[in-house]
């Protein structure tokens, strides 16, 4: 029985992650904004529904998509300062990003509960039946379900072509009559939107959410997710999520204190992604690789 | 006329890539832009395209001027380029190179979640009008490579193929025929006058006097950032000052 509810929580956290490795593919993969700031749409949309629930009793349901809508704004704010800069300068404007908001997590103590976080958030229910264990897992993959292929279906489409051309070469896209500042734009807005509704799904899920769990570090986890799944690959965002959340786990059998343990899945994490970069530099999945050719 | 062309100077740190550049482009016709390395020709077509902000001058396309425009409006309004250095989307099929010339509704992010249905109809018609450009320039075959996978002379003629596609009225073509083998440089010729019959106004650089003698109506000569002579293929190549500015001045000794 143990086991089974530890299998069930592997799963909706690889759910969950699969959502944001998706999601930010859509911004850093087609797009090609190398968005390091991802973690922070991820901790507005759990903050805001989780404050939505505790103070005014918001059901699960419109708290999700009002933690989705409220990160989708955060996009598109970030979009005005940001996106006139190039390639390494966006980098480092969404890092300075997210570092603000967590810091907001971590300081506005009165609405956020400061370091101590939110505890006891609601799980989600409809019509009496609360979702936990399980029932969760299925809520979660029905969400993985819907944001695979919305991203999917967008990404497919002639709009996601405009993403992809601007990725390749933005002067020439812009020359062939598309505004590039407002396709950008909507590509972070949809990439946070999602994320945002992640952020939800991990609150509710948990039941408590502190600032810890939305660091740089976390970031740096979902931007290794698609680099190891292959950028710009639907297959390989979500195979990156999988690998990524299941491979330091056979770690915790083995007889070693709590904070090798933590040292280690880090350690696993640098050497996979140097191995891969380079001998896969397009990951497992891609065909766009990191290396600059030529 | 189609483009008119004002005092347009343009300053790079202290340097004057253009300064009194005046010139007319009338509708269908075929106008050459020639000079000398570094005399300002491609900064005109940054100039007309937007990419580039004059200091002074006007542009006015179709009568209205366009300084000041994005280059994206700009190039809705009916100007399109090829690049002087080739600028595809290395990573995109053939035809996804051509089908992103096509500026149309599908690319709207609340029709691609709104109206699939509309979408694919629309995209289905454009497939089928960017092959035909494909066939012209003899890559239906390649229709599915990537852009990357192409030789040199192939992607000049997918970027010539993609700037057609646009069927913009002003077609600005960077040196459309440098590093392209004889045969291809005749097609290109025989593409270049059809469009003209077709009623578009071409404006190009090259350095292949042979084909600008061929094909334009009007050759427009540039040195040092300066409009030096306007006239007909066979006037400008009696002109004395663009002798001087490509063989050099007579030295007394």
């Amino acid at each position: 029985m143990a086991l089974e509810a530890y299998v069930i929580h592997l799963l909706i956290l690889v759910g969950i992650y699969i959502i944001l490795a998706i999601s930010l593919n859509l911004a850093m993969g087609f797009t090609g904004l190398l968005n390091i700031g991802h973690v922070a749409f991820y901790g507005i949309g759990a903050y805001t529904s989780a404050l939505l629930a505790l103070n005014l009793g918001v059901p699960f349901w419109l708290g999700l998509l009002v933690g989705g809508l409220i990160a989708a704004l955060f996009g598109l704010l970030l979009a005005i300062p940001t996106l006139k800069l190039k390639g390494d300068y966006f980098a480092i404007a969404t890092l300075g990003f997210a570092v603000i908001i967590e810091n907001i997590f971590r300081n506005w103590i009165s609405l956020t509960g400061g370091p101590l976080g939110l505890p006891g958030i609601p799980k989600p229910s409809l019509f009496g039946f609360t979702f936990s264990g399980f029932s969760y897992l299925i809520l979660v993959a029905f969400f993985v379900f819907l944001t695979y292929i919305i991203i999917k279906h967008i990404t497919d489409a002639p709009f996601g072509r405009v993403l992809k051309a601007i990725r390749e070469d933005e002067l020439a896209t812009s020359s062939l009559g598309k505004n590039i500042v407002k396709y950008k734009t909507q590509s972070l807005g949809i990439s946070a939107f999602f994320a945002g509704i992640a952020g939800s799904l991990y609150a509710h899920y948990i039941t408590f959410i502190d600032p810890s769990s939305f660091t740089i570090l976390e970031s740096i986890l979902i931007i290794s997710m698609i680099i190891v799944g292959g950028l710009a690959s639907m297959k390989g965002a979500v195979a990156g999520a999988i690998i990524l959340v299941l491979l330091p786990e056979p770690l915790r059998f083995l007889p070693l204190p709590s904070f090798a343990i933590g040292a280690l899945r880090q350690m696993i994490y640098a050497a996979l992604l140097v191995i891969l970069l380079i001998k896969r530099p397009q990951g497992i999945f891609g065909e766009f690789s990191l290396k600059k050719e030529s | 006329m189609l483009l008119k062309i004002k005092q347009l100077e343009k300053h790079f740190n202290g340097i004057k890539a253009v300064r009194d550049c005046d010139f007319i482009v009338d509708e269908n016709k075929i106008v050459a832009l020639i000079g000398p390395n570094g005399s300002g020709k491609t900064t005109v077509f940054n100039l007309i395209t937007g990419l580039v902000k004059p200091d002074k001058g006007d542009i006015h396309f179709k009568g209205e001027p366009i300084i000041g425009l994005q280059p994206y409006q700009i190039a809705r309004l009916g100007i399109s380029r090829t690049f002087q250095l080739i600028r595809l989307f290395p990573k995109l099929t053939a035809m996804e190179n051509l089908l992103l010339a096509k500026h149309r509704e599908g690319e709207n992010f609340l029709s691609t979640i709104l109206k699939p249905k509309h979408i694919k109809h629309e995209e289905k018609a454009n497939r089928e009008r960017c092959l035909e450009f494909l066939e012209l320039v003899d890559l239906e075959d390649k229709s599915n490579s990537h852009a990357e996978s192409l030789s040199y002379g192939q992607q000049k003629l997918l970027e010539i193929a993609r700037v057609l596609a646009t069927e913009s009225d002003l077609l600005l073509l960077d040196e459309p025929v440098s590093g392209i083998n004889p045969i291809m440089r005749e097609k290109i010729k025989d593409i270049l006058i059809k469009l003209k019959k077709e009623g578009k106004t071409i404006l190009f650089i090259e350095h292949d006097m042979r084909f600008v003698i061929d094909i334009a109506d009007k050759v427009v000569v540039m040195d040092h950032g300066e409009e030096i002579a306007i006239g007909t293929p066979k006037q400008i190549q009696k002109n004395p000052k663009v002798l001087q500015a490509y063989l050099g001045k007579k030295v007394k000794l």
